[in-house]
This record gives C-alpha cells, sequence and structure tokens, in this order.
C-alpha cells in the first residue's frame, strides 16, 4: 500500500474511505467505487499578455468549471503550467515532451504558435464521463476565462493523433467552423 | 406492522430502571402485547415494560421513547440495527456495547454513552448515536468502530481508550479525552484537554473532515457551519503511551 502502514480508514454514511498521508496533507478515497469507459484529456490553452493575467483568467475558468457534473480537472488546482506536445524532436523514447510551439521563450527559434503579445500560457486539461459533459464545462471554463490581459483560447491538438475525441473550440462555443 | 413503536413513560422514573430490554432490533418480531410484557428491572425489582410504559405500535425497528429518562440505564445496549429516538434525556450506558443502527437522543445523555460493559475490551463496534444536549463521562470508551456526535459538552475520559471511530463534540471535552486511544479520531469544536501523551502533528483541512459534516448535517440536521466545514484543524497524534495511530482534531477557525 502507498500509506506504507499509515494510511488509516473512516466510515462515513455506511461508505469506506481511505485516508492516505501525503506531502501536502491527506488524500482521501472511497474504498469502491463504479467505473465507466470515460473521456480523458480535454483541453484549452489560455494565452495571455503576462503571468498574472494567466493565472487571473485560468482561476476563475477553474470557478466555472469545478461545478460542473461529469468533469473533474486532474491537475493541482486545475491548472497547468508545463504543457506537453507528443513525442520529442530529440529523444526518441520520450512519448511527451516540452510544448515549445505554445512556450513563450521559444519564439524565436521554433515555429511558434503564439500571437504577438502573448508572454504567458496556462492550460487547462480535464476528464469527463461522456463528450457533452466536457464541452459543457469547457464552453463554461472559456467564457470565464475571457477577461483584461488575455489575448486569445487554443487548444492543443496534437495533430490530431493523441486519443479518439477531438473537441474543435469553434464548434463548442457555437461558432461557424472556418472553411 | 406500524411505522414505529412508541413507548410513553407513564410516571416520571424515581429509581434505577435497567433499559435494556429496549433494542430496536428486537421489536419487529414483537407485537404491542408482546412488547409490554418484555422484562426490566426498575428499582431492583422485577417488572414489565408496560408497567411503565404505554405502548402505541408494534413490529417495527423504529422505536420511539418519550419522557425523562435519566434513570434508565442501557437504552439501545447491544443493539444491531434499527432507530431508537429518545425524546427526553438518558441514563448511562446507552448503546453500550452496540453494533449498529442508530440511537438519537434528544437531551443529555449519562455516562459511558457507546462504551463497553465493565471488564470488556470493546465498546461500540459500529451503528451511530447522536446526542443533541450534553453526554456524561466515558462518551466512546473503548469503542471499536462507528459514530457518536454530541452538540453540546462532553465529561472526562471521552474515547478514553478507543480502538477506533470517531467521536465529533461541538461543545467542550472535559479532562483526559483521548487517552490511551490506539487509533480513531476526536473531533473537537470547543475546548478540550489533552493527555500530555499527544503530540502536535499539523494544522490542516482534512479532506474526511468536509465529508463527515456535511453527512452529520444532511442525515440529522446538526447545526455545522461553512466555516467548520471548509476550516482548519490542529491535528495532535496519540496516544503516544499507546499504539499513536489516534488523532485529536480541534477546529482552528475558518
Amino acid at each position: 500500500m502507498f500509506g506504507d502502514g499509515f494510511q488509516a480508514s473512516k466510515v462515513i454514511g455506511g461508505r469506506r474511505y481511505w485516508r492516505i498521508p501525503v506531502m501536502e496533507g491527506e488524500f482521501l478515497v472511497a474504498e469502491t467505487f463504479g467505473m465507466q469507459k470515460g473521456v480523458g484529456g480535454g483541453n484549452f490553452l489560455i494565452l495571455a499578455e503576462d503571468a498574472d493575467s494567466a493565472l487571473a483568467a485560468a482561476e476563475a475558468a477553474v470557478d466555472a468549471m469545478s461545478h460542473h457534473p461529469g468533469v473533474i480537472l486532474p491537475f493541482p488546482g486545475g491548472i497547468a503550467r508545463s504543457g506537453t506536445k507528443v513525442g520529442s524532436k530529440r529523444y526518441s523514447k520520450m512519448i511527451a515532451t516540452t510544448n515549445d510551439a505554445f512556450s513563450p521563450t521559444l519564439r524565436a527559434i521554433t515555429e511558434s504558435e503564439l500571437p504577438d503579445g502573448v508572454n504567458s500560457v496556462l492550460e487547462i486539461v480535464l476528464d469527463g464521463l461522456d463528450v457533452p459533459s466536457i464541452e459543457a464545462a469547457m464552453r463554461a471554463g472559456i467564457r470565464a476565462a475571457c477577461r483584461p490581459g488575455v489575448r486569445a483560447i487554443s487548444a492543443g491538438n496534437y495533430g490530431g493523433k493523441l486519443g479518439p475525441h477531438h473537441f474543435p473550440l469553434r464548434r463548442i462555443m457555437g461558432a461557424a467552423a472556418p472553411a | 406492522m406500524s411505522d414505529q413503536v412508541v413507548l410513553t413513560l407513564r410516571a416520571p422514573l424515581e429509581q434505577r430502571l435497567e433499559a435494556d430490554a429496549i433494542v430496536p432490533d428486537r421489536f419487529p418480531a414483537l407485537d404491542a402485547r408482546a412488547i409490554a410484557g418484555l422484562p426490566v428491572w426498575y428499582g431492583g425489582r422485577a417488572a414489565a415494560l408496560g408497567d411503565l410504559f404505554t405502548v402505541t405500535g408494534e413490529r417495527s425497528e423504529r422505536v420511539l421513547v418519550q419522557g425523562d429518562l435519566t434513570w434508565a440505564v442501557g437504552l439501545g445496549a447491544g443493539m444491531v440495527g434499527g432507530e431508537l429516538v429518545i425524546e427526553g434525556a438518558a441514563g448511562r450506558d446507552a448503546g453500550l456495547a452496540m453494533a449498529g443502527g442508530v440511537i438519537e437522543i434528544h437531551g443529555t445523555a449519562g455516562d459511558n454513552a457507546g462504551g463497553a460493559a465493565p471488564g470488556a475490551s470493546r465498546g461500540m463496534t459500529g451503528g451511530e448515536i447522536v446526542i443533541r444536549g450534553n453526554a456524561g463521562a466515558d462518551t466512546g470508551a473503548r469503542m471499536r468502530r462507528g459514530l457518536i456526535a454530541v452538540t453540546g459538552d462532553v465529561g472526562q475520559g471521552t474515547g478514553r481508550g478507543m480502538i477506533a471511530g470517531t467521536v465529533v463534540i461541538f461543545g467542550a471535552a472535559g479532562g483526559g479525552t483521548g487517552r490511551w486511544i490506539k487509533r480513531g479520531s476526536i473531533v473537537s469544536f470547543g475546548a478540550v484537554v489533552r493527555p500530555a501523551s499527544f503530540r502536535y502533528a499539523c494544522t490542516y483541512r482534512p479532506p474526511h473532515i468536509r465529508l463527515l459534516l456535511r453527512y452529520l448535517a444532511t442525515r440529522y440536521g446538526l447545526p455545522v457551519t461553512d466555516s467548520q466545514v471548509a476550516g482548519r484543524y490542529h491535528r495532535y497524534s496519540g496516544d503516544l503511551a499507546e499504539l499513536g495511530k489516534g488523532e485529536i482534531l480541534e477546529w482552528a477557525g475558518a
């Protein structure tokens, strides 16, 4: 057991939970829970003028998304600062490496996808029970993230190589897809 | 079969009543006459339950007892299921060594609620006791599993020798709270006198407390505040004179 003997169980309302001490404090998990096939890795990127604006927008998005049923935001605080691309340009065995196209400090030496004026990018990743749940949460999160200092919202497409589900932002937000 | 069996005290008790016949999980098999005929001891003399209580309803595992039962000892002792609601005070040993079911006391509870019989190694091994008032000494002593919630103050030795389980105290806790516990949680929102053999660990927001308090508010309507649900708690590990895997969680505010 990960808890190395320090884990403790607690029964609340007839359900048994396990408390596992971790560096952050305590991890709580139900002893038994249902499983179903879900959808992983929905995401969008907040492209902002500076780190403060990016963080404020990301936190607003997390607030708007965290109460949506059927989805979770798996990263601590719901925010990822270290987005990845699939594979590597240099190390053949790496399955994911730094997302250079969206890294501001690499704008001058890589094929950047950052518009002018963008100096910080944060990513929101979400997993869900089904596609409609993820789309509804993304819609709410993107709307909340559109605040001063945010230049654009994008998403990691990964060349369409990462999984069967795709979430085109224009369709999700109700706009017509470009011809 | 009725929704519930109601036992109403005919006259105030003036002597000790051995009330361990009032155990809800036995009542589904009994009609009103059989319930009234259950043997009890009152003032050291043999009596029938019907001599002291009027009985309404039959064959139900929900039992409502009305009256001041401060003199009644062992209400719900050893029960394994069902629901016992006491509208009034309860005497000592309520829920003694119970293994399941729910006891709700709308008044004060005497000593040793959910505790162990003399010489026994274990107190309650399951179920839930909710006391809407103060509780006496040794509440939850030697309990092995289960939950006790007290909306008022508790006496000395609360949770003494607990093996596991949870005691939640919304008021103050007397001296010796948690002494000799092996595992288990004592959650306190008022002043608590800790034994010297507890050591401070940290101040944090325990995720299971959030779940537990929401459960108590939803299931029993206890007056839980948002600042208690989302608040920080001082964690003291103990009893270090024993296994040391127990804890006293003292509310530290929002």
